[in-house]
């Protein structure tokens, strides 16, 4: 199977797609209007740049980004690309394989979707206050954006195969605690509900529980997207 | 090509037995058709053939080898179509096919000629650009059959390919099958009688799981006494009805 | 028949759906969690009218969903084809429609099960029928039906759901959003949980109850021509928008149907009958910011007349409050005199749902002309006067109360059978000329007799009764003119305090917080406190503790009357506040008694470099009187602790840390962010840097001798920061935190 020539195409198709370029610009918007918002006055009157504000930026963003992933997922599953899958099933092509590559353009475009903002946020640092030191910063980020994106993504590759209608569920259910800001106790806060921060002046120090936390979710969900990928397609 | 069934047996939860005991040897060049009524298992049968289902019990040989030992190399030769399948209605025709040809790893250099040769011979060159959720039903399934001709299979296995076709497109394809079939093995799997009259070289009827007929079209004929095959399936059947 | 029928058909087929069982019982979930888990400031927000504003909002995004899930259904299915050859498409949407609506008051009356008995249990003796009707049928059921009507119509329209699903999410996002926008919003976009909020435990709700009816009926008129524009574009027969919208029109009911639900949608809106064209306010010498806060910072002198050449001598008016009709009308005498002679143009001022129906001068009819709208609901009028050195004139007029539009929409006068409050010119139109100091001011007013009324100035005593209504004689003052009227069922405690006959007067339904409160006895204890630490309060023998109902939402001193919302004498823990430190209780009535000393009889001025303004000093007056009344540990915890962590919080801020910043932003930006240390400076670091004057003078009582000597040389008139420094003896850097 020539991989770059799929991935090319399964890429496309998903930055293509009209729920992620909808969901891009919602969230790109969303960003905006923290920028000129929350981020500007400072979260506790910390700096605009300060850790615990470009958290709470992020936090912020949490949600938006885990629909996005799990809209994408939820297409993996749908009834046409199911239908699809009777075709190339009969391909030479390993169907773990295959996933992989499904599972690498979602998690490229996720990627894209999470790093535009931070990039926005650098450039509005940038401009506004001539701030540059951004390497911290980004691994703030990453901490904050990556972890529950990646387990959310596992659960949802499982779901999925078993019953996609869970994916939706999924889907409403951060919906609905996003929107209505339900707020969730401590590890299981996947949507990152309350703020994760620890406020020690201007830094952010996230607490070891809070990393512990994030780099469960991370395991987690890696070991989710494994088991996925190598069960082997039941054939009754 | 060589392929052997050997009381090839699948049945599925629930109870429904839908392929019993068959026993087969089909091998190449040949264009063999397979009718039934509905739920007689063809389909089933063409996805055991294709290693889409595991059998309960029995084995599928081929070229002397099982099936299953030798999938990755028995599907780089097979080319196949379902008879309920999906395409990639983001993407265009030429697009589509060339992702098909990237999975069946066909050389980078050779796919743009291949995806020009299937387009052509399956009358897509207008459609080549398009959209496919913009296709009618048979445009689409011209794609599928398309999609199937890529890489030159040495086995093709087509399930109700002229379905949504129009007459003549269906005698188009008829011919088509019927050429390709000079120097491969195709199973063709159809309600339509015509499709298997005039080009098969060897006819099995399926019913209820069990094969009612193996041989050529003319001996089922010969075999009922008519002169037309319909009339010759549906005595076959009939006579089925009557045991 | 057979139409009833079928619908029938698909109402049970809806409601035997599981997806549609699955959404009603999630937000029916919802709804009791929001319940139990409401706060609000009274106990009608808290236990029902918050938790149906936020279940609205999940209950529009299902209904959405479920409505597009319905609508898509067919196409999804590819039963499209057969559905609609075996019905009438038009009625087949209709019907589909009605049976969602069907379903959203299903889930309505399913919620009410146990929203109802929970209200009644947790709001007690204050459950009022109207809140429950209101929060759960006029806001939430409302917003599910809106929910329907708009996404079938922007379905029909549009015909794709995913369009149709982002501009309801846009759409449901949008009234949520508008809660965080500080700018003036129309109350009437918030479609889905309304400006609804701070419902009064005690009296009637109706002017609440007034805007949300229009905006359910505006948000209704415009859910209805959307749905109909929708139902006119229903697709048929493989045609396009425009050709299967002139089909569809060919059914004289549906364009008719659009023609006058648009229209009345922008009759609604233009004929919206609660809030005027106010001019926006000048806020040059005040800083507004996007914080929400307005924070005065010039007091602006005594402004003068529009025609100072004109003098009036005597004003008495006869006024009739129809509780019924909820107008008003009423005449009024005026005697001016005029020093020239000439012919005068006389300012009437009256508010802007006021209408001068008659004028008579000297005994001759004249006329008065309406001129522009001002600030603050003030309609200008204009009469000619002829030569003369003196007038009588009298002015009939009429009308029902309007309110500022520009502040932040909140109904602030009208009139109900359960309360009312008019401001001066509502009371009687207000002429903008020099008044003699002699002049004298007295009237008639007619009320219904369960109400009592109460002038901000001036006395009342009780009449007979005539046309069914209680008649009440007025006297009051020259500078009386600027009173307002509030008529409610009060309860009057009246005591000594301070030298001053003081009065509490309260809803009849508080009476047993009240008690409980012990309240006449804390604000005797208040004024007893400051007169003595202080001095007395000068400029009436009467002082009057008002209660204004929960929607006023503070308080406000005015006169010889400090004003409390009704949230001020809710026993500590009964409602679960929105905040840990949200006000209430008898800081917030300490606090605005203390405002009569600063803030009433002298005016500490606010200036744009130091913290200084009447709230610091009111701040640490009542840190002093709590002091002594609940004990030092009640004012650590409560006071000191509070101030300090504020400071700690604002000498470390960012931008008051690193000024260089603010440089590279926008003026607004600026503003905005320094507005929001506005609060920290006036309220907590202001009292922090007089207790530091406490202890540089040598203590609390050698600080208060000191702010004595102040306000008794200072009635009256502004007191600068300078002044305060000045009558200390301390200078700025010697109470300084830094």
């Amino acid at each position: 199977m020539s991989k770059g020539i799929v991935f090319k195409y399964e890429a496309k198709r998903l930055l293509r797609s009209k729920e992620y370029l909808l969901l891009l610009a919602v969230t790109l918007t969303y960003s905006i209007s923290l920028l000129r918002g929350i981020v500007l006055y400072g979260v506790d009157y910390t700096a605009p740049f300060s850790g615990l504000t470009f958290s709470a930026y992020c936090s912020s963003l949490t949600p938006f980004l885990l629909v996005l992933i799990l809209v994408l997922c939820a297409r993996q599953f749908r009834t046409s690309e199911r239908g699809a899958e009777a075709i190339i099933s009969s391909t030479g092509t390993s169907f773990q394989i295959f996933r992989l590559i499904r599972c690498g353009a979602v998690a490229c475009a996720f990627l894209i979707a999470a790093l535009i903002p931070l990039a926005a946020c650098f450039v509005f640092y940038g401009l506004v206050f001539d701030y540059t030191e951004f390497g911290p910063l980004l691994l703030t980020g990453i901490l904050i954006l990556i972890p529950q994106a990646v387990f959310l993504f596992g659960i949802a590759m499982l779901l999925g195969k078993r019953k996609s209608v869970g994916i939706y569920i999924l889907l409403s259910a951060v919906i609905i605690i996003s929107i209505f800001q339900i707020q969730i106790p401590g590890l299981t806060d996947i949507i990152e509900s309350t703020p994760v921060r620890t406020f020690n002046g201007a830094e952010y120090n996230p607490a070891l529980s809070t990393v512990d936390g994030q780099l469960t979710f991370f395991l987690l969900g890696t070991s989710l997207i494994i088991a996925s990928l190598c069960q082997s397609e039941k054939r009754y | 090509m060589r392929i052997e069934l050997k009381h090839l047996q699948k049945k599925y939860k629930g109870g429904k037995t839908a392929v019993k005991d068959i026993s087969l040897t089909l091998a190449s060049p040949s264009l063999v058709g397979l009718v039934g009524p509905n739920g007689a298992g063809k389909s089933t049968l063409m996805k055991l053939l294709t290693g889409n289902l595991l059998p309960g019990s029995g084995e599928i040989l081929v070229d002397g080898q099982p099936l299953l030992k030798n999938e990755k190399q028995f599907k780089s030769s097979l080319g196949y179509l379902p008879q309920e399948f999906g395409l990639f209605e983001d993407l265009t025709t030429e697009e589509f096919l060339d992702y098909m040809a990237a999975l069946k790893c066909i050389e980078r250099r050779t796919a743009k000629s291949e995806i020009d040769r299937v387009i052509t011979v399956t009358h897509l060159e207008d459609k080549r650009k398009a959209k496919i959720r913009t296709l009618s039903g048979g445009q689409k399934q011209r794609v599928g059959i398309a999609q199937a001709l890529l890489g030159e299979p040495k086995l093709l296995i087509l399930d109700e390919p002229t379905a949504g076709l129009d007459p003549a497109e269906r005698v188009s394809f008829r011919n088509l099958f019927a050429e390709a079939a000079r120097n491969r093995l195709i199973i063709l799997s159809t309600h339509i009688i015509e499709d298997v009259q005039s080009a098969c070289d060897m006819l099995i009827v399926l019913d209820r799981g069990e094969i009612r007929f193996t041989g050529t079209p003319d001996e089922l004929m010969k075999m009922k006494n008519v002169s037309s095959l319909e009339n010759a399936y549906m005595a076959l059947m009939e006579g089925r009805d009557s045991e | 028949m057979i139409g009833a029928r079928k619908l029938s058909h698909e109402i049970r087929r809806l409601l035997s759906e599981r997806i549609t069982l699955l959404f009603m019982a999630i937000i029916a979930t919802g709804a009791v969690w929001y319940s139990i888990n409401g706060s609000g400031r009274t106990a009608s927000d808290a236990f029902i009218v918050n938790a149906a504003k936020n279940s609205a909002f999940l209950g529009a995004l299902l209904f959405a969903l479920l409505t597009l899930l319905q609508f898509h259904r067919d196409f999804r299915h590819n039963t499209n084809d057969i559905i609609l050859t075996s019905t009438d498409p038009i009625h087949h949407q209709v019907r589909k429609t009605l049976a969602l609506i069907c379903a959203a008051i299903v889930t309505s009356l399913l919620i009410s099960l146990f929203a109802l008995p929970y209200g009644m249990v947790k709001t007690g003796s204050y459950f009022q029928p109207a809140t429950f009707l209101t929060a759960w049928y006029l806001i939430f059921l409302a917003a599910l039906v809106f929910a329907v009507l708009l996404t079938s119509g922007f379905y029909m329209l549009t015909g794709h759901w995913e369009t149709t699903s982002v501009i309801m999410a846009g759409l449901i996002l949008l009234s949520k959003l508008l809660e965080s926008m500080h700018a003036n919003s129309e109350y009437l976009l918030y479609w889905v949980q309304t400006t609804a909020g701070n419902f009064s435990d005690v009296i009637t709700n109706r002017f609440q109850i007034d805007m949300l009816l229009w905006n359910r009926l505006f948000c209704l008129l415009v859910s209805l021509s959307i749905w109909t524009l929708g139902l006119c574009s229903f697709r048929r027969c493989g045609l396009g928008l425009f050709s299967s919208f002139r089909m569809n029109c060919s059914r004289l009911w549906i364009p008719l149907f659009l023609t006058s639900s648009i229209i009345l949608s922008g009759v609604s809106y233009a004929c919206e009958p609660i809030f005027d064209d106010s001019k926006p306010i000048d806020y040059s010498g005040m800083i507004k910011t996007d914080t929400g806060e307005t924070v005065i910072t010039v007091v602006a002198d005594t402004p003068e007349v529009a025609n100072p050449e004109l003098m009036l001598t005597e004003k008495a008016f006869d006024l009739d409050v129809s509780t019924k009709k909820r107008t008003l009308s009423g005449t009024a005498e005026y005697r001016l005199m005029n020093g020239s002679g000439k012919a005068q143009t006389l300012p009437v001022q009256t508010n802007t749902g006021i209408n001068i129906d008659s004028v008579v001068i000297n005994g001759i009819e004249g006329k008065a002309t309406r001129g522009e709208t001002g600030e603050n609901s003030t309609a200008n009028w204009r009469i000619e006067l002829p030569s003369a050195y003196e007038y009588v004139i009298r002015i009939c007029y009429s009308g029902r109360m309007l309110n500022n539009n520009t502040s932040d929409q909140r109904v602030t006068y009208g009139i109900s059978d359960g309360y009312i409050w008019l401001p001066a010119d509502g009371i009687t139109p207000h002429l903008d000329i020099s008044v003699s100091d002699e002049c004298s001011f007295y009237g008639n007013l007619l009320l219904n007799e369960k109400l009592e009324p109460f002038f901000l100035h001036g006395n009342t005593i009780k009449g007979g009764t005539r046309n069914g209504k209680t008649q009440w004689q007025y006297t009051g003052s020259p500078d009386a003119m600027g009173i307002s009227l509030f008529a409610a069922e009060y309860m009057t405690e009246t005591f000594e305090a301070g030298g001053l006959n003081a009065e509490l007067k309260y809803f009849a339904k508080h009476e047993s917080s009240v008690r409980d409160m012990d309240a006449a006895n804390v604000i005797k204890a208040a004024i007893d406190y400051f007169t003595e630490v202080y001095g007395p309060l000068f400029y009436d023998k009467h002082l009057t503790i008002l209660e204004l109902p929960a929607y006023f939402s503070g308080g406000f001193a005015g006169g010889s009357t400090s004003a409390v919302d009704e949230t001020v004498f809710s026993p500590k823990g009964y409602i679960p506040a929105e905040s840990p430190h949200s006000g209430g209780g008898i800081d917030v009535l300490v606090h605005e008694i203390a405002h009569q000393w600063w803030g009433i009889a002298t005016m500490p001025v606010q200036d744009n470099t130091s913290f200084w303004s009447s709230e610091g000093i009111t701040c640490y007056s009542t840190y002093c009187f709590l002091k002594e009344y609940l004990g030092e540990d009640y004012v650590q915890e409560n006071y000191i602790n509070e101030w300090q962590h504020n400071w700690e919080i604002y000498k470390n801020a960012f931008y008051i840390q690193h000024p260089e910043y603010l440089e590279k932003l926008s003026d607004k930006d600026v503003s905005n962010i320094m507005g929001s240390f506005q609060g920290m400076k006036l309220y907590n670091i202001m009292p922090l840097m007089m207790l530091k004057a406490e202890d540089a003078l040598g203590g609390t009582e050698a600080l208060q001798k000191k702010l004595s000597e102040l306000y008794m040389s200072h009635m009256g008139q502004l007191i600068t920061y300078d002044d305060f420094l000045a009558a200390t003896g301390l200078t700025e850097e010697a109470i300084s935190l830094e």
